[in-house]
């Protein structure tokens, strides 16, 4: 009963009303900024860092941005079905029937199921954690280098190949971000790479630059290229509309639950966070009901199941993240960056060293699901007005904040430049349609991925079949070779019944 | 690599990766940004064009839009506004240091609002005067990070 004691001190450590005030923040910041089209979670933990670097405790800082995390995923919900603009690409599926829904005056029940929704499947989820994290370390133990290896190359191909349309694209990405992390000093040997003898870039690009040039600037400059072309129009509340009815309910457990098993499992597995499952569960709860004809016009099974997916798999992505320190989304990876910042030793070690830290983490997602319900639904009127907050002041604020966030955790002119100018690469692959999240993901786990492999290299003595010679490596990198075939399988099969058909594709992370 | 596999993928059947588009939009010019990497051809599907300097029509930049961006049409794309904010940031940047956060953040502010489309000058004067206080009060003071402080004594 170890488990269920060091979750007790974890609840302990949460409930302290310092650490209480910090989850209220996380999860109060979290919905604003997933409210809000255009900035997500991944921007305001980088935004944060410098900040929560001045806290005392990592703790508290942890706590908030994981009130962060799933405040987001909590206000994106809002965003897509008032204003059928998902406020992060995770809510893309909940804002096709949320949004008919809202037209037609059923808003608030959207609403209401969509949260409900997400407290039930984040509350389950946390359970799934909470009984798997531990088992799952243990035998992470057991990795060694070349296993590192091949799993951050399968993290990295599956995201890349299962977000954005485009393989190729996705790939282009992911070089890109690697070349970014290589920049800096190398770990092993102690040489400069990429720096071109400046000497600000002798500790690389830091993961806030990357963060707030690709996702402040560079979003705030892709929205200025068709800044007339946004909706506007936000869905009214009226008040006569009640919440959920009794046939709402009906409707509504049996997707939360099946939400809840697609999304856990997916988010765990290193396949790039929440949008896979949303589709997924949106999808099938199509196949599965009673009412076919009502998606497409607002059925309330097409927004129960995608949100609660969404919640469930960000637990999901917390198990990769804490077992073996292997990001599967763009936020995921400002987290495990943060970590190294706080000189937390990240991977299977950290249940054993850091253990309070963890289960701390584990009971605020608890406490945090449990504020956002009563943030949420009856404070939902706030959220609206935070939706007519005029597009000028409100991206003209962030790129304040931009600013403000790279000179506080560097003080330099030349990377305040170096800031917009990734910011401007940034634009151009958002106008040219090239995902952003395995830049990040390259540039984090790359150099990870880069000193794994050299480590084997050295034990192996340059021999590249020590990657074949365990069956868990072999196993992960067969992985990573379906991974890059399986969004080819639909078109594949299509072509052999003389059909066409689109490649499996889903939304891009933010 | 990459570049150069996606490159001749293009020329061989530049429709692999993209689907036919409606007919309200076959008619668009298409272009390729040249931002040092020429073959990242951001191709039409008919008809299949090779990369050219277009910095003269970028106005007519042709962007594929993909399905979760229902409101990027490729016509409508402003080049202008990103590059003036761009420059507005850049300058930004350039007088943190000498002129001070306070100062700097307030005239920042004021003009970026103002190039996306805002044209409430007094209202906007007070939110950025209120924004870039509290921003300097709250670091300096609360969380002691300092930023620059310049030409005024505070």
């Amino acid at each position: 009963m170890s488990v269920l004691n060091d979750l007790l001190q974890g609840f302990g450590t949460v409930l302290s009303p310092q650490n209480l005030l910090f989850a209220a923040i996380g999860v109060t910041l979290g919905t604003f900024v997933g409210v809000l089209p255009g900035i997500g979670p991944a921007l305001t933990i980088g935004l944060l860092l410098p900040v929560a670097l001045q806290m005392d405790s990592p703790t508290a800082a942890f706590i908030m941005f994981a009130g962060i995390y799933y405040g987001a995923m909590y206000g994106g919900s809002t965003t897509s079905i008032l204003l059928n603009t998902p406020g992060e690409s995770a809510s893309v599926a909940s804002a096709i029937e949320g949004h008919q829904m809202a037209k037609r005056g059923r808003g608030k029940a959207a609403l209401a199921t969509a949260a409900v929704g997400s407290f039930v499947a984040g509350t389950l989820s946390t359970l799934a954690l909470t009984l798997f994290a531990v088992p799952l370390a243990s035998l992470a133990l057991q990795f060694q280098a070349p296993d590192y290896f091949a799993l951050a190359l399968l993290a990295m191909v599956t995201v890349t190949a299962l977000v954005g349309r485009s393989l190729i694209r996705g790939m282009m990405s992911l070089a890109l971000g690697l070349l970014i992390g290589l920049i800096g000093i190398d770990q092993i040997l102690g040489q400069q790479r990429f720096t071109f003898g400046m000497v600000e870039l002798m500790s690389g690009i830091s993961v806030t630059l990357l963060i707030v040039g690709l996702f402040a600037v560079g979003e705030t400059l892709h929205i200025a290229a068709r800044l007339r072309h946004l909706p506007e129009h936000v869905a009214p509340l009226s008040t006569g509309q009640g919440w959920m009815t009794r046939q709402d309910w009906r409707r509504s457990w049996a997707p939360w639950l099946r939400g809840t098993a697609i999304g856990f499992p997916f988010g765990a597995l290193p396949a790039g966070g929440a949008e896979i499952p949303t589709f997924l569960s949106y999808t099938f709860e199509k196949f599965r009901s009673k009412h076919k004809k009502q998606f497409g016009q607002g059925a309330i099974e097409g927004v129960a199941g995608p949100e609660a997916a969404n919640n469930a798999a960000f637990s999901g992505v917390l198990v990769p993240l804490l077992t073996l320190g292997i990001p599967t989304s763009a936020t995921a990876a400002v987290m495990l960056a943060s970590l190294e910042m706080f000189n937390i030793q990240s991977g299977p070690q950290l249940f054993e060293q850091n253990g309070a830290l963890v289960w701390a983490l584990i009971a605020s997602l608890y406490v945090g699901n449990v504020l956002l319900l009563v943030l949420n639904l009856p404070l939902i009127r706030l959220w609206v007005k935070v939706l007519q907050i005029p597009r000028p002041v409100l991206y003209a604020s962030i790129l304040v904040f931009a600013v403000v966030g790279v000179w506080a955790s560097s003080n330099q002119f030349s990377l305040l430049l170096l800031a917009i100018g990734i910011g401007i690469i940034g634009f151009l692959m958002r106008m040219f349609d090239f995902p952003i999240a395995p830049v990040v993901l390259g540039a984090i786990l790359g150099p990870m991925m880069d000193t794994q492999f050299r480590r084997t290299m050295a034990l192996h003595n340059g021999d590249v079949t020590a990657f074949f010679e365990r069956p868990l490596t072999i196993t992960l990198l067969v992985l990573t070779a379906v991974a890059l075939v399986v969004p080819y399988l639909p078109r594949f099969i299509a072509r052999l019944r003389g059909r066409s058909a689109k490649r499996l594709a889903f939304g891009e992370d933010d | 690599v990459f570049a150069a596999v996606y490159f001749a993928r293009q020329l061989l059947s530049p429709t692999r990766d993209y689907p036919p588009r409606t007919a309200a939009s076959t008619g668009d010019t298409t272009s390729a940004i040249n931002d040092g990497r020429a073959d990242e051809v951001v191709a039409d599907a008919v008809p299949p064009v090779k990369p050219r300097d277009t910095a003269a029509d970028a106005s007519r930049s042709a962007v594929d839009d993909g399905d979760r961006d229902a409101g990027t049409d490729p016509a409508s794309v402003q080049w202008l506004t990103p590059a003036l904010l761009v420059a507005a940031l850049c300058g930004y940047a350039y007088v943190l240091e000498p002129v001070g956060f306070l100062l700097s953040t307030v005239v920042f502010f004021v003009l970026a609002v103002w190039i996306l489309g805002s044209r409430h000058l007094i209202r906007d004067g007070l939110i950025g005067v209120v924004l870039s206080a509290v921003i300097y009060f709250s670091f300096t003071q609360l969380l002691a990070i300092s930023l620059p402080m310049g030409v005024l004594p505070i």
